[in-house]
């Protein structure tokens, strides 16, 4: 687990403390998926766009969640921890794409 | 025998910047799409109701994460509506308009009712999507613009 270097005011030095014990067990687990769901209008250019700028995804990467999406109306789009997917899903919701995090099956 | 083409809507400047040809009234008129639609534009509130929860297995979504959603939107509206009337606008104004027009589709879809997570082939689109379908032309050629074409 990686470490995060910490300040104690009290003292004035800085200690180090394991990250799990700044986030709970929940936030840092790495099963929670993010969404995104299909809708009638979007463009299909555009949610591979989205996929690349929010994600870094390849071309190629971008275009395959993009068509599962298209497909079968829902794809997940990463997977890692609570925290970073729920700051994912805001990306996703500032472009306008409808998304949502759920712990993964 | 004549070649109808549809009028081009954004054009890549020799400087790089991005043109886009609307009328003064079109531009008008998306602002008061905008103000009708996503509102609140200064704290992004208004556009983030259109999306509900982010994670609806909890019972309340973090607020640093809502903040972080609004932020988002609130930002992409500025820019969009600072730049709305400008000759030309950069590259990552082009993203904010693609941004915005993609919230104003999403807007008169949930206007429409529309539901999500269907696949393609079963879902609905709403029956009055002339605005709609002009704002992903919008986006098309923005897209266009970005290089995102040959996707």
């Amino acid at each position: 687990m990686a470490e995060q270097p910490v300040e104690n005011k009290t003292a004035g030095e800085v200690i180090t403390l394991p990250l799990g014990d700044i986030l709970t067990e929940e936030e840092t687990d790495s099963s929670y998926d993010l969404i995104l769901w299909n809708d009638p209008v979007t463009l299909m250019s555009y949610v591979t766009w989205v996929l690349k700028r929010v994600f870094a995804y390849s071309k190629e990467k971008s275009h395959r969640i993009m068509m599962t999406v298209h497909t079968e109306g829902r794809a997940v789009a990463w997977t890692g921890s609570r925290v970073e997917a729920e700051h994912y899903c805001a990306k996703v919701h500032g472009l306008g794409l409808m998304a949502t995090v759920e712990r993964s099956e | 025998m004549s070649f109808w083409r549809r009028p081009q809507l954004v054009a890549v400047m020799p400087d790089g910047s991005i043109a886009i040809k609307l009328s003064t009234p079109v531009r008008e008129l998306l602002k008061n799409l905008v103000d009708e639609h996503l509102g609140e534009e200064e704290s992004g509130k208004g556009a983030a109701k259109l999306f509900g929860p982010i994670n609806p297995g909890i019972e309340f979504d973090d607020p640093l994460v809502l903040l972080h959603r609004e932020t988002e939107i609130s930002g992409v509206i500025e820019v969009f509506i600072a730049t709305l009337f400008a000759p030309s606008i950069s590259i990552e104004e082009g993203e904010a308009w693609l941004a915005v027009s993609q919230l104003l589709r999403t807007a008169l879809i949930a206007a429409a009712g529309i539901a999500y997570g269907l696949p393609h082939s079963e879902t609905p689109r709403p029956d009055d999507d002339g605005l709609i379908d002009a704002l992903g032309l919008l986006q098309s050629e923005l897209l266009d613009a970005l290089g995102e074409s040959d996707l």
